[in-house]
């Protein structure tokens, strides 16, 4: 058994892809940038976390991305160390919007690793014979080379 | 005909288990050094008696080589 802890990095446009896929497996819909401003009206509260195991590639880009779901505005964008930060908006407490950053970058972790791994052992030869979801939002996958 | 398999386990914070069965240790090795490469470094490595049980199986159907661990 081995036991690896992601480390993200990625340059922008993969990171995007990663995000993206995170938001919907969470619900989250993309804002687009002429709600931005509309979207920030609401905000009451504001909480940032930026994940340490992270580097996107090529430095510092000033694109971000935003998402929202039940009046919570989720925001990711990379930080002038190029570390990826999320930021979460919305009228619930800031205890509340840190635990829903926080599920979302571990969401982003998961859809890192699963791609990663699962590129890497598809181009090994590797088939996928089982995969499921579990209740706790684990995913399991079994793949054979014959 | 030799079977490999790799059973995953990602958890929802991303932390990722990797089962390796019915593989030379060569190879296991191999495959888990390049994921470390991709996604991250080992943070524990475990040789355990489902792999123990899994693996005297094959070398007794298959004579797959001794795992040096």
């Amino acid at each position: 058994m081995i036991c690896l802890t992601p480390v993200i990095i990625a340059a922008w446009p993969s990171v995007v892809s990663y995000v993206a896929g995170a938001a919907a497996a969470l619900g989250f819909a993309a804002v687009k940038s002429a709600n931005e401003e509309q979207v920030n009206v609401e905000q009451v509260n504001t909480v940032e976390v930026e994940l340490e195991v992270s580097s996107v590639l090529e430095g510092y880009t000033a694109d971000k991305q935003q998402f929202i779901k039940e009046g919570v505005v989720l925001t990711v964008r990379t930080n002038e160390d190029g570390r990826l930060v999320l930021c979460a908006m919305g009228d619930e407490s800031k205890e509340i919007l840190r635990e829903k950053a926080l599920t979302f970058a571990g969401k982003l972790q998961q859809v890192y690793s699963y791609h990663k791994a699962m590129t890497q052992l598809r181009q090994a030869g590797f088939n996928v014979v089982d995969e499921s979801v579990e209740q706790d939002e684990q995913i399991q996958i079994t793949l054979r080379r014959y | 005909m030799t079977i490999e398999e790799v059973k995953i386990t990602i958890g929802r914070d991303g932390k990722i288990t990797l089962h390796f069965h019915g593989m030379k240790a060569e190879v296991r090795h191999s495959l888990a050094k390049e994921l470390e490469k991709l996604i991250g470094p080992a943070t524990e490595r475990r040789h355990g008696s489902g792999d123990e049980e899994i693996k005297g199986r094959i070398q007794q159907n298959l004579r797959i080589d001794e795992d040096p661990e």
